[in-house]
């Protein structure tokens, strides 16, 4: 039956979601299709959209309403990490499906393209750092018995150099969570223009 | 050119409908269709937020042969709607001030 293939692929496309949201959706439209007597895949893609298309955007409301009513309850607390990047991505989703889907497919590209070569040259830096670090304790602790003042300067320096990076990696840390918030407002903001207005 | 619809608005409208009967999900978005247009894809997580919220319950009836799922307003989805329809009010006259002024010049 086409309804039931309808429902089965958009089942498929909410698998984000818990088993019991899951089937209240389904329920709700399993509903709507047979009260709006649309008894052929055509007559149901033409009211509700592909089943790719009405998951997206179920999804990106639910992620919306979710950042949103995180921010209402907690007001100074902000999104966490997980439910920013959540959200970024399920409005990258949902834009897909507009008719501005090559632009944004063409910016979410460059974006990685962009942030993916900064971030394998951090990478790169912390690894060369790692090695500096391990050889400086590995230098200082075969010279300390020859020579306690040498040994002891490169084991400092080792740990020196080892410490700075694991402020580093906080402090990185804590700059990715600030770019991920500033993304997931400004996708927030992009998705309340382009695909609401799409309705 | 259309006059964006707020989520609370959307809300309000809803709740208004439910304050007068229960409704199932197709109805209600015919009901509400009379008004506005809004996308077949945006009904369903309003009345889950509503649910979410407390302001709004659900229950099963058979017809026909198969489900039907009614949603039914509460006690705190009715001063929930208080509130709402208090808030378009005052923007309501507030707005229609200015409006109204700008007409009366014309004419003059």
């Amino acid at each position: 039956m086409d309804k039931e293939n309808y429902l089965t692929e958009l089942a498929e496309y909410l698998a984000a979601l818990t088993p019991e949201e899951r089937a209240d959706v389904l329920e709700f439209y399993r509903e709507f299709i047979d009260d709006a007597n649309l008894n052929d895949t055509k007559a149901i893609e033409q009211r509700l959209g592909n089943p790719k298309r009405l998951s997206r955007k179920i999804l990106a409301d639910f992620s919306i309403k979710e950042v949103e009513m995180q921010k209402e309850n907690n007001a100074n607390q902000k999104a966490s990490l997980k439910a920013n990047s959540n959200m970024i991505l399920k409005v990258i989703l949902a834009l897909l499906a507009t008719p501005a889907a090559l632009v944004v497919l063409a910016t979410v590209f460059v974006g990685l393209t962009f942030f993916g070569s900064i971030g394998i040259g951090i990478i790169s830096l912390i690894c060369v750092l790692v090695l500096v670090g391990i050889v400086c304790l590995y230098i200082g602790f075969s010279v300390l018995l020859a020579n306690l003042m040498a040994g002891i300067f490169y084991l400092g320096l080792g740990l020196l150099v080892l410490g700075g990076l694991m402020m580093a990696l906080v402090l990185l840390y804590w700059i990715i969570k600030g770019v991920v918030q500033f993304t997931a407002q400004l996708s927030q903001k992009v998705y309340q223009r382009l695909v609401k207005r799409s309705n | 050119m259309e006059i964006k619809v707020t989520a609370d608005l959307l809300d309000g409208l809803v709740l208004a409908l439910l304050s007068k009967k229960d409704y199932y999900g197709y109805a209600l978005t015919q009901d509400i269709q009379e008004a506005l247009t809004i996308s077949e894809s945006t009904m369903y997580p309003v009345l889950r937020r509503l649910k979410k919220n407390g302001f709004v319950t659900t229950y099963d009836q058979p017809y026909q042969g198969r489900n039907r799922r009614y949603y039914q307003i509460t006690a705190q989805g009715t001063e929930h709607l208080a509130r709402i329809y208090k808030m378009w009010n005052d923007f309501k006259i507030s707005l229609d001030q200015i409006f109204e002024n700008k007409v009366i010049d014309k004419e003059s």
